[in-house]
């Protein structure tokens, strides 16, 4: 998938905190890392637009889903890690269930329904 | 080479999203730090991958886009209904707790420093025998009402500084939103709920609690917060000594009730003339303060004693608030007329005394006009404490009811 298209921009900007919350899972970590693991885990085909992973991560944590911790680090700048709260894993496997069916009904139409 | 003087385009690029944010300074802060973090982990991997140092630093900060439009969203992530909602829970205990922690504090400085000041007192007196008697009681209700003042101050700011910091809100938002809805509520318990023993000392510092409260919620942070011990002593001394004054000024030195001889310097000749002794009507009276002190009655037997005379009435005079002798200097007509009734030979009249704003001491006297037209005093003045009870609001309506 190519993630600088319309549509992908589209379909990623929506599963952004989807991403985000899989990413972390049940480590922490801080901004740059979340961007560089989606990036790595989908094999380099899309990575969350970094304008929108901070908004994104900001909005998780004032919901609740996220806490966030400074951690000094040994090299470079402080950083700022963050780690899934039980709202968040909540969260987390409601989303999951929620793009399971989303795609298997997506594909109903577009692949099963041809 | 990084010219030392002229801004980087990262430091440019984060200035303008500080410029954007409007959020609290901290935050605003903590915000900027992250960005610089990851613009300087993403410089460094893409110098990695073979750009120069300006392509890479460059490059960066296209990835997080615009930066007025990342900082809008930012903001937006930060100010959710959630945090609203836990802010307004969160500023109702702060200005409790802050507001009654002041209130406590300021009620024992006022003790304390109330106590100090009569022991000074009265050691002056001591030494100078021939001296006023110190100051009396404090007026409690007068006193505690400030304490209100203080309290409602301190409360009111500490809420919106707990509430900008929760809401991810500016102070001064904040702050014109909390006078905005806590003022009323504030102005509807100071003045027509809460209801006590008033003076009109308390009615001031009742009518200032909602000013306070207003003046602590639009402060902010220009009042520098009193964490400091010796900051904070200095504001508690400043109180106390305000307080301690108005405990004074309202300080009762005695209290005085019954008959006693009317002498010229005691303001009766404004109530009217004294009759010359033995010539007062024959008849037998009874003064009555009933016990909770709201209404004095009198009756005086037979009513045919009174032949000779007319325009009968019965009148309340202020007396020295401070329980001096006499009518107040200031009182130029009673706050209150009756005219007695002729019942079965007995004549009767009864006054409200009670519930009169600005009367703590009073006198009432029976007078009747002569032949001539002149208006005399008839009986014995009797005299008499009383308090209001009741909200400002009542001490308000009531003071504009006995007005001229």
């Amino acid at each position: 998938m190519r993630s600088g298209s319309p549509f992908a921009s589209q379909l990623l900007k929506g599963t952004t905190p989807l991403l985000v919350l899989s990413v972390i899972g049940d480590g922490e970590l801080y901004g740059y890392e979340i961007s560089q693991r989606v990036r790595e885990q989908s094999g380099g085909a899309f990575a969350p637009s970094e304008g929108s992973l901070y908004p994104a991560l900001h909005r998780l944590e004032a919901d609740g889903a996220l806490a966030a911790t400074w951690r000094d680090s040994d090299r470079g700048p402080r950083r700022r890690y963050y780690r899934l709260t039980d709202r968040g894993r909540g969260l987390l496997a409601e989303s999951r269930a929620q793009w399971g069916a989303f795609v298997t009904t997506v594909n109903r139409v577009t692949v099963d329904g041809r | 080479m990084t010219d030392p003087i002229r801004p980087t385009d990262s430091q440019l690029y984060l200035a303008r999203v500080a410029a954007q944010l409007r959020l609290p300074p901290g935050v605003e802060r903590e915000i900027v730090e992250e960005l610089a973090a990851h613009v300087a982990d993403a410089k460094e991997a893409l110098a990695g991958e073979g750009l120069t140092a300006g392509q890479a630093e460059r490059e960066a900060l296209a990835r997080l886009g615009n930066p007025e439009a990342l900082a809008d969203d930012i903001r937006r992530a930060q100010q959710t209904t959630r945090r609203l909602a836990t802010a307004g829970a969160r500023a109702t205990v702060s200005f409790a707790r802050t507001g009654f922690w002041w209130l406590l504090v300021s009620y024992l400085l006022l003790f304390v420093t109330t106590i100090a000041v009569w022991i000074l007192m009265s050691a002056v007196h001591s030494m100078l025998p021939d001296a006023d008697p110190p100051l009396g009681t404090v007026n409690t209700f007068g006193a505690m009402a400030f304490v209100w003042v203080v309290g409602a101050f301190f409360g009111a700011r500490e809420a919106v500084l707990v509430a900008a910091a929760v809401a991810r809100r500016p102070v001064a938002q904040v702050g014109r939103w909390v006078a905005g809805l806590g003022a009323p509520v504030v102005a509807l318990w100071a003045l027509a709920i809460f209801e006590a023993e008033l003076d009109w000392l308390a009615v001031v510092g009742l009518l200032l609690v909602p000013v306070a409260f207003v003046a602590g919620c639009l402060a902010g942070p220009r009042v520098r917060r009193p964490d400091h011990p010796r900051r904070r002593a200095a504001a508690a001394v400043v109180a106390a000594m305000i307080l301690a004054t108005a405990g004074a000024v309202g300080a009762p030195s005695a209290r005085v009730s019954g008959e006693p001889p009317i002498s010229g310097d005691m303001g009766f000749e404004r109530v009217g003339g004294q009759l010359p002794m033995g010539s007062e009507p024959m008849y037998d009276s009874a003064e009555t303060g009933l016990p909770d002190g709201t209404i004095a009655m009198f009756r005086w037997s037979p009513a045919a004693s009174f032949a000779g005379w007319h325009d009968l009435r019965l009148e309340a005079w202020r007396g020295e608030p401070t329980g001096a002798q006499g009518i107040a200097p200031d009182a130029v007509a009673p706050f209150a007329t009756a005219v007695p009734e002729d019942a079965d030979g007995t004549l009767t009249a009864s006054l409200r005394v009670q519930g009169r704003p600005g009367v703590s001491h009073y006198w009432v006297v029976l007078t009747g006009l002569d032949g001539s037209g002149q208006r005399f005093i008839l009986d014995h003045p009797y005299s008499g404490w009383t308090t209001f009870h009741g909200s400002a609001a009542d001490w308000l309506k009531g003071l504009v009811a006995s007005a001229p």
